[in-house]
């Protein structure tokens, strides 16, 4: 057995991140390392001499041939999927609805009034708002178009929905109907008339069928008539007696109810169900059994819309004419649904619906396919979007026991689920396909294997996954080129249970992400060792921000935490007109500065002391540092050579590798790559097309690829008020894989907010994990193939990426095209691999494998969009047209995006036309992203913007890993002063209350309330002007509003429940994300507030389309 | 029979032809090298640009060998000649293709040298598609041209050979000629027109 024990851990922020590697033993080392041993063989970093140590005459990155020829695996849990959420699979357990057993009107508890209630957050005024600002002029003039939310339910109603066909099972079922089915009539109704519901696909009864128009006048069988709060319509608290108790989602229990009464289905087959659907993009919280609506559209179709009560309203995506039914509205609702209607239904993941929902779903998946992520939604009628917390990813529709094993969707994610057949179909389709990776995520739990031989498929080198098919013991087939291979002998042995012959127990088969140490062959070159390189500029202008004693503090506290081992170098240079290099030899007393001042054409003085072992030099790098900032303090000099420095660094670090972080303050403006000022301060707000977008030289790119080529990538902070190119700067980071930090208006007085997250941003940067010379490749199987990347690196072959470095926060995204037709294929996988170095001087390879299944339908299609991912990827594509082509040309192609997805699904899967603008529930959020894009920094018009700060948004959209840059596009609400407990997470034994995501719009926020808004790397607090005193005294410690200070960045420790309560939820906020997002409080007349408003997406801007007119937009476009 | 300027840029330009349909095979090659993984693109593009250093280090006369600006300035020589050797309408047939290749040159990425092609953004699927697609037209329009350049060489040497004519009545045989031999001009313009739609 080679090393067991390797640690699984390379957890995230803290400074144990690069504890991935095997525990190196200090004696091991042959050899000292020696300031220019760079590439000396070490043989300590082996790890398999860690522990075995081999005969001194062995290469020492030969593998040690294992002594039994097993891979040793570390100890390895039961669950597959690395540090995620829990898997979205809703639980098989049998969950103890009372839907079977009970009575039909029973089965149906009033949904919860959560979603719903929009109807009540306007109870007097019936004019929802949906734009701020034009909300009023609604009710006269634009009856056309506003009707629907103004009028009472009846008016809503669509004609063809009124013609219901008793026995089709209508797949798609018509707007308005399909949420209400299930229902609860209350408990005072027949339980006959539940019956219609609960036969989904089977002919109801007709004596169910109310023809739809007449529903807003009688409703016989229904229960009360809209006019006048029904009793039988009680909020939830006091409703169904039964299911209250327990309240499960109410739809759930329903189609249980449903499935079990009238269709004769066998156990596995609900199994099968659970995953056939993939809903979850709905994401309705935990409890969101994405699957029942499934069921219920069959229902809901042919069927007429249930009674317009407001409990329906649990779904988010109700249809308004409901929720805004006048009659029940006040009455029932307090005027403050969120807390006080909405926590009951906050269903805790697990509960019983979603389990007992999966039979009917199976049944049904198979039958037709209009899972819930296919429900029809009326956008122009549908006043809640949003789902109740965060958006998950949806689950494609696999077999259960292959999705089990799927790779993690915040790794790995496609923007179709499902991928389609043909390249015509995806044609047909209008939407884009691709994926979006974030392969060096730091995970909890990554399964790590040592093994002499890495078993990969013969011909196309696929690492063996767990989607190849063993064809016997010996044979396995790859499942990206079909290609039968043979099981090596040493695979035959399983480590983890000890057994021989059952190579698919193995880890490799069991994770779809896992983590290889690389024998030799995986190396063209011994593992590099750490390097880090800081190039600073030291200019007048620098000085000035103060920027160098914070990153010489910032430095100097965390330089034990740089990951590295005991070859770790570093190196400093600092330039302004002229070029400085320190010499940190050891033996010196003190650092010796070299100025080099032949900037055109630049040389090292001392090429061998100038990068120095780390640990050797410690205390001279110390020393620097400490006098650094104030070497500097009387500089007169205002010139910039950041080229000549950038080529000075490049030869310095060009014989190892390594990672070059230059902080920069001003536009260059000396020697080579000299840059102009480009920016017009009187067109940032011009709404006609921007400029210089696009690199001004190429200087830094060729620069770039020297860099790439030697294996050292560029990492830049830009901290400046002014404008500094960023856009040709840029380049040097994008095309070398590094990171670009951009602080617009750093100053260590004037603003300190920035100063923090400098702070917070510089201690992550130093102390996360990193892997160098890193190589990705992403293969797929045979008939796809990689059209585009989008990311920071250097595209080296069709499918291969050069990251001389890589890191944990970058994320990439890659557009796909079918070459061949897909027919025979029942699943695709894609796998990508990461080969890179460890800190410690490891070559290891992380691979993750993704397997979609292959539909042949464009309806298939559409419930398989993953709406997310789609922006994501629109949003890279667009920047690349806005450099490319112009902005306004990247704005209409996300435009149009949306409008020919919308069209193409008008067209090809609905088979009733309605008039509105329809959409599958799965893509209900796409007009609302795309607008959101539209009004993002990078891609806003009309509004100024500095070109820094715009090309800036554009980095981040392009290398921001998923889950980060949707915050960026669409910040997240939420209301703070009234947290409860109810629904509260349990991580940890914390308490996190989960308060429900709000719209952006100005119509959320309340003078009584504090909101924080979550726009991933900043948050803001806004408090209204009335805000509770409580909330001020408990919370933020201030008696009050006035005295609230600017900033916070920490929520002051108060030990009350209220305290407690919102820094467990801007805590857990926090720890979802690497970063540090600065809290900025926002009272009237703060200074941040525009930015604040900003973000206020739905609502109309001078210059901006509100949600409302641009669905208005769309559905004109849609129905040319 | 004489030999006159005209006659002489036909022949020039046929050898040019050759040069032309040269190049195309090998920016066909260098893209399928691409394609199958077998180059890198940084190398790719430093063969198919040429960069200041190579300018710097081959001789003069080699630098012709192996670029995109040497089939450009060809294409632009021998219009020249044309233009020269008052050929009118062969002129005004390759203009097109002319007004190409100087959009074509003024629309390359942001670079410090001469040369088209970049190597971060020649991996893009869509780029490399268009390019080895042009260089497919071209390869197989060149030919064509070669064949006819010389029938449209002998036409005008034959015009020449029967009379002393001038300008306009020179103009007038030529018009003759097109209309006994249809195929000369049209493959002369189909050259220009196709590569430009590509």
């Amino acid at each position: 057995m080679s090393t067991a024990g390797f640690n699984s851990q390379n957890g995230t922020g803290t400074g144990q991140t690069y504890a991935n590697g095997p525990t190196q033993t200090p004696a091991s080392l042959h050899q000292v390392p020696g300031v220019s041993s760079g590439m000396t063989h070490q043989p300590a970093y082996n790890p398999m001499q860690a522990k075995a140590p081999t005969p001194p005459g062995l290469y020492p990155y030969q593998p040690v041939p294992s002594f039994n020829s097993s891979p040793s695996v570390q100890p390895l849990l039961s669950s597959p999927l690395v540090g995620g959420p829990p898997s979205h699979t809703p639980p098989l357990s049998a969950s103890p609805s009372p839907g079977p057993r009970l009575p039909p009107g029973h089965a149906t508890p009033p949904p919860p009034a959560t979603a719903v209630s929009s109807g009540s957050y306007y109870p007097s005024s019936m004019a929802p708002t949906w734009q701020f600002n034009t909300a009023t002029q609604l009710p006269g003039s634009a009856a056309s178009t506003n009707v629907p939310f103004r009028g009472t339910v009846g008016n809503h109603v669509n004609p063809p929905v009124s013609l219901p066909a008793p026995t089709s099972s209508a797949s798609f079922s018509p707007t308005p109907p399909p949420m209400n089915n299930p229902q609860p009539p209350g408990p005072g109704i027949p339980p006959t008339s539940m019956h219609g519901y609960t036969q989904p696909g089977l002919a109801p009864s007709p004596g169910n069928f109310m023809p739809p128009h007449s529903y807003p006048q009688s409703r016989p069988g229904f229960g009360p008539p809209p006019t006048g709060p029904p009793p039988a319509m009680k909020p939830p608290p006091t409703g169904a007696p039964v299911t209250n108790a327990t309240p499960p989602p109410p739809k759930a229990d329903a189609q249980c109810g449903g499935a079990v009464n009238s269709l004769p289905l066998t156990e596995p087959i609900f199994q099968e169900g659970d995953i056939e659907c993939p809903g979850a993009v709905t994401g309705n919280g935990p409890q969101a059994p994405n699957n029942f609506n499934h069921v219920e559209n069959k229902m809901a179709g042919p069927t007429q819309p249930g009674p317009p009560s407001r409990h329906v309203g649990h779904y988010p995506s109700l249809p308004p004419g409901y929720q805004s039914t006048p009659h029940a509205g006040p009455p029932m609702h307090p005027s403050q649904p969120y807390t006080q209607a909405a926590p009951p239904y906050q269903q805790p993941p697990g509960g019983p619906g979603p389990a007992h929902l999966s039979p009917s779903m199976a049944a049904m998946s198979l039958q037709s396919s209009t899972p819930e992520a296919l429900r029809v939604v009326n956008l122009l009628q549908e006043r809640n979007l949003l789902p109740l917390t965060a958006v998950s990813a949806p689950t494609p529709c696999l077999p259960q026991d292959l999705q089990k094993i799927n790779c993690n969707p915040e790794v790995f994610r496609s923007t179709l689920t499902s991928i389609p057949q043909s390249q015509s179909l995806l044609n047909k389709a209008k939407m884009p396909l691709g994926l979006l990776l974030h392969p060096f995520k730091d995970l909890s739990q990554l399964p790590v294997v040592t093994s002499s031989t890495i078993v990969r498929c013969r011909s196309c080198r696929t690492y063996i996954n767990p989607f190849v098919s063993f064809l016997d013991q010996r044979r396995w087939k790859c499942n990206l080129c079909f290609r039968v291979n043979d099981v090596p002998e040493e695979f035959m042995y399983n480590p983890v249970s000890r057994s021989y012959g059952e190579p698919h127990k193995r880890p490799e088969v069991q994770n779809a992400t896992i983590e290889f140490i690389a024998p030799s062959e995986y190396m063209l070159r011994p593992p590099q060792p750490a390097v880090y390189l800081f190039v600073l500029d030291v200019s007048h202008n620098a000085v000035e921000t103060g920027y160098l004693t914070v990153f010489c503090q910032s430095l100097l506290e965390n330089i034990n935490a740089l990951p590295g081992d005991s070859r770790t170098k570093v190196g400093f240079i600092t330039f302004d007109s002229t070029i400085h290099f320190y010499n940190l030899q050891e033996g010196l007393s003190q650092p010796q500065m070299l100025i080099v001042s032949d900037i055109e054409d630049i040389f090292l003085p001392t090429p061998d002391s100038l990068l120095v072992n780390l640990n050797e030099c410690k205390e001279l790098v110390q020393d620097l540092l400490k006098s650094l900032p104030n070497l500097f303090m009387k500089t007169m000099e205002t010139q910039s050579a950041l080229g000549s420095a950038l080529q000075a660094a490049f030869k310095l670090l060009s014989p190892t590798g390594g990672r070059m972080s230059v902080f920069q303050t001003q536009l260059p403006n000396l020697g080579m790559g000299a840059l102009q000022s480009r920016e017009d301060p009187n067109q940032r707000a011009s709404a006609k097309d921007i400029q210089h977008l696009s690199p001004a030289t190429d200087f830094y790119k060729k620069l770039a690829l020297d860099c790439s080529g030697q294996q050292v990538a560029v990492d830049l902070f830009l901290l400046s008020s002014q404008y500094c190119d960023l856009a040709s700067l840029g380049c040097i980071s994008r095309y070398s894989a590094g990171s670009v930090y951009h602080y617009p208006s750093y100053h260590h007085q004037h603003n300190p907010a920035q100063v923090e997250r400098f702070q917070k941003d510089l201690k992550r940067y130093l102390t996360r994990k990193i892997g160098f010379e890193a190589v990705m490749r992403i293969r797929c199987t045979k008939g796809l193939s990689i059209h585009t990347f989008h990311g920071n690196f250097f595209v080296r072959s069709t499918d291969l990426l050069s990251l001389p470095n890589v890191n944990p926060d970058a994320g990439f995204a890659v557009q796909m095209s079918i070459e061949e037709n897909l027919d025979d294929m029942q699943v695709v996988s894609f796998q990508a691999a990461l080969l890179y170095t460890s800190s410690k001087g490891e070559r290891r390879i992380r691979v993750h494998t993704l397997c979609l299944p292959v539909v042949s339908s464009l309806s298939d299609i559409f419930a398989g969009a993953d709406v997310q991912a789609i922006t994501g990827l629109l949003a890279s594509m667009a920047v690349d047209r806005s450099v490319t082509a112009s902005l306004s040309d990247a704005r209409d192609a996300m435009t149009n995006a949306v409008i020919d997805s919308l069209s193409s699904y008008r067209q090809s899967v609905l088979t009733i036309q309605q008039p509105g603008l329809l959409a599958p529930a799965c893509l209900r959020l796409f007009p609302l992203y795309i607008l959101a894009l539209l009004k993002q920094r990078a891609f806003r018009t009309g509004t100024s913007t500095r070109l820094d700060d715009r090309m800036f948004a554009m980095y981040q959209l392009k290398y921001q890993p998923l889950a980060y840059s949707m915050l960026m596009i669409h910040p997240a609400l939420y209301r703070v002063d009234d947290l409860t407990d109810e629904g509260a997470l349990n991580i940890n034994e914390r308490t996190i209350p989960q308060p429900r995501l709000l719209q952006l719009s100005v119509e959320k926020l309340n003078r009584d309330g504090a909101f924080l808004m979550d726009a991933g790397t900043v948050m803001y607090l806004w408090i209204g002007r009335n805000c509770h005193p409580n909330f001020l005294t408990q919370v933020l410690g201030v008696p009050n509003c006035s005295s609230v200070p600017e900033n916070l960045y920490l929520l002051p420790e108060l030990d009350t429940a209220e305290s407690q309560r919102t820094r467990a939820f801007v805590g857990w906020l926090r720890d979802q994300r690497p970063f540090f997002p600065s809290i900025h409080v926002i009272k009237d007349e703060s200074q941040l507030k525009p930015h604040f408003m900003q973000n206020m997406i739905e609502d109309r801007t001078e210059s901006a389309l509100s949600y409302y007119e641009f669905l208005l937009h769309l559905q004109q476009q849609i129905s040319k | 029979m004489a030999f006159t300027f005209a006659a002489f840029c036909y022949m020039l330009a046929l050898l040019l032809t050759a040069a032309l349909i040269f190049f195309a095979i090998w920016h066909i090659i260098a893209f399928d090298e691409l394609k199958t993984d077998y180059k890198n693109p940084i190398d790719q593009c430093n063969t198919l640009n040429p960069t200041v250093e190579k300018v710097k280090k081959i001789k003069r006369v080699k630098i012709a060998l192996k670029l995109v600006l040497p089939e450009y300035l060809i294409h632009f020589f021998f219009c020249v000649m044309f233009f020269c050797a008052a050929e009118w309408l062969t002129l005004f047939l390759n203009l097109p293709l002319l007004a190409y290749h100087v959009w074509r040159y003024m629309s390359r990425p942001v670079m410090s040298c001469p040369g088209l092609y970049d190597p971060t953004t020649i991996m893009n699927a869509d780029i490399l598609a268009v390019l080895s697609k042009g260089r497919l037209v071209q390869a197989g329009l060149l030919p064509a041209v070669l064949l006819l350049l010389p029938l449209r060489d002998d036409l005008c040497s034959g015009e020449l050979l029967n009379g002393t004519a001038s300008g306009p009545a020179r103009a007038e045989a030529t018009t003759r000629c097109w209309k006994t031999e249809p195929a000369g001009p049209h493959g002369e313009d189909l050259d220009p027109a196709q590569t430009v739609t590509s």
